[in-house]
């Protein structure tokens, strides 16, 4: 089933054009590597699709349904949720707060309820944080829960960061970069944290500049260059691909 | 600090105002410093919501003010309503001119929500000025009532127990709107914009709430503040007012439980005591201001941990020795 499809996009910065008619298709549970040089235009394409840019030309169709030109809160609520390049945590609030405010557009209680502490709100409350809880454990940070996020280390943030992203029941999870400055061991330990996400029937689209972990995690690779798509397919193939080696590489003389 | 703690602190707190005006016997003057000073423990209160937690700038809070103030001091006045629906009407008057304001300017961020609050401030100002027929202009509104319940009139001393219970329900109402799902995206909207929208947070609604609750505390605080006087004119609502709401945010420490409370006391004390100084009151307050935001970002209460942590770890090491 098809979950997401990209249809001739285009985003340009003043002449520039950052992504260049570019179409793509994602299935629904696959894992789908977007790779390509510094500058290729990935984030921005991300940032397209998260709603932080408006596309200039082409389409967005999720679940049949437009989302281009939506804004980012409304695109989260329809069930896509992101991760950054540079950590975007809420500072100042703890690590189990961060997971309750990725929860947010599941919750109903509004600012009465809030104020008069209705039964409905103080149950919604309880169950919140037992199940911000969870999240934690699956990603092992339950002994940080009251710590404020800011004195995590590196990589606990950026665990933090995609736990948050998918606190609230996502169908599709951006992750952009989630390996960058992590060492060996904490690259291991997030492969396998995106499979187990995969396995909550989460589809996962991922940007990531490290080919071995992009090799062994992904189904399906896209690859950009100045904004256009160059290639997709299976790792394997896209690994044998001359246009990506060219890219990658640069071409004989 | 503890959820047990602040609760404890509160308590203790309210406990001993309650019985303030035995300790103080007829000292009168005390009285009416402390009733001053829950009035604007609201108001500052309401003001830490928007600036505090939401990290929204307002420079012209004195507009909900008098807002507020007008409303209850013109339909007890001139429409011989009852205080208490008059109060009510304050809350709901400025809460909706808040939102009505906050809907175009919720894009706005940092110096240009700083200049357009100015700007409304200094609007609410002009237009109390320039419309005698319905705020007198001035001459201000005479005579405001002081409220009764059935028989009973309160008197100035007495009405401390009415702001009393005003500052216990602001404080409670604040604390358990930061304490839901509402008071999380305040906050994650002041921690990182971008990435409460990207969590799902409607940015614009929210700050349109935050301003709009803001201004009930803040409106309510200015019929309170009508009906103590029982005298209102355009000079308790200029741009210096907005100044002094600020400063106590700052000063006691924005974004959290006492640090408006503190704050409060600090201004009213100061304010009364340099009466005598004038119009220079106001560069005391602007170099209070300076001295908060380079040396102490955590205002006055952030200095009391420091101390409470230091005084701690002094304890500690005598201990160790002995």
């Amino acid at each position: 089933m098809l979950l997401l499809k990209l249809e001739n996009i285009t985003m340009k910065f003043g002449g520039l054009a950052a992504v260049d008619n570019v179409s793509i298709n994602i299935k629904e549970h696959d894992i789908c590597g977007l790779i390509g040089p510094n500058g290729a235009g990935k984030t921005t394409l991300f940032n397209v699709i998260a709603g932080h840019y408006k596309p200039y030309g082409g389409s967005i169709v999720y679940q049949d349904r437009r989302i281009d030109g939506l804004h980012p809160y409304q695109i989260n609520n329809l069930g896509i949720t992101r991760t950054y390049q540079n950590i975007n945590l809420f500072k100042s609030m703890t690590v189990i707060e961060n997971i309750m405010v990725g929860k947010h557009p599941r919750l109903k209680s509004g600012i009465f309820a809030s104020v008069f502490r209705t039964g409905f709100q103080k149950r919604e409350e309880t169950e919140l944080r037992e199940s911000s809880m969870d999240i934690l454990k699956m990603a092992g940070l339950q002994q940080k829960a009251n710590e404020v996020s800011r004195n995590l280390s590196y990589g606990e943030q950026r665990r933090l960061e995609i736990c948050r992203g998918i606190a609230s029941d996502p169908k599709l999870l951006l992750l952009d970069e989630p390996a960058a400055g992590m060492n060996t061991k904490e690259k291991i330990g997030l492969t396998a944290f995106i499979r187990q996400i995969r396995d909550l029937g989460i589809t996962i689209l991922i940007v990531e500049h490290d080919m071995k972990l992009v090799m062994g995690l992904t189904e399906h690779l896209c690859v950009l260059n100045f904004g256009k798509l160059i290639a997709q397919g299976e790792p394997a193939e896209i690994q044998a691909n001359p246009e990506v080696i060219k890219a990658y590489l640069g071409e004989d003389l | 600090m503890g959820h047990h703690k602040k609760t404890c602190v509160s308590v203790l707190f309210i406990v001993l105002l309650l019985f303030m005006p035995l300790f103080l016997g007829d000292n009168a003057y005390l009285m009416v410093i402390l009733s001053l000073s829950g009035i604007f423990i609201i108001a500052s209160t309401g003001l830490d919501l928007l600036f505090g937690y939401t990290g929204q700038m307002s420079l012209g809070h004195a507009a909900f003010y008098a807002v507020g103030a007008y409303t209850s001091a013109i339909l007890t006045t001139k429409f011989g309503l009852s205080v208490w629906i008059g109060i009510l009407m304050a809350g709901i008057t400025s809460t909706v001119c808040a939102a009505l304001i906050a809907i175009p300017i919720s894009k706005l961020v940092h110096m240009f929500l700083a200049l357009v609050t100015i700007a409304i401030g200094e609007l609410a100002y002009q237009a109390i000025v320039n419309l005698p027929d319905v705020t007198g202009s001035f001459q201000g509104v005479k005579k405001i009532p002081m409220p009764s319940l059935g028989a009973y009139v309160f008197d100035s001393f007495s009405y401390f127990y009415i702001v009393l219970v005003f500052v216990i329900l602001a404080l409670v109402a604040k604390q358990r709107i930061i304490d839901s799902r509402i008071g999380r995206a305040f906050i994650a909207i002041r921690d990182n914009t971008d990435a409460a929208n990207a969590m799902g947070i409607n940015v614009t609604y929210y700050k349109v709430v935050a301003f709009a609750i803001s201004a009930l505390f803040t409106g309510i605080a200015g019929a309170l503040y009508a009906h103590y006087m029982g005298f209102i004119s355009p000079e308790s609502f200029t741009g210096d007012q907005s100044i002094l709401f600020l400063t106590a945010v700052l000063c006691g420490g924005m974004g959290t439980f006492f640090g408006p409370i503190i704050g409060s006391l600090v201004i009213i004390t100061i304010n009364e005591t340099f009466q005598a100084l004038g119009s220079y009151q106001m560069l005391m307050y602007g170099v209070f201001i300076i001295v908060a935001v380079i040396y102490m970002p955590e205002g006055l209460i952030g200095v009391i941990k420091k101390m409470n942590s230091t005084l701690l770890q002094v304890v500690k090491n005598v201990v160790a020795k002995t």
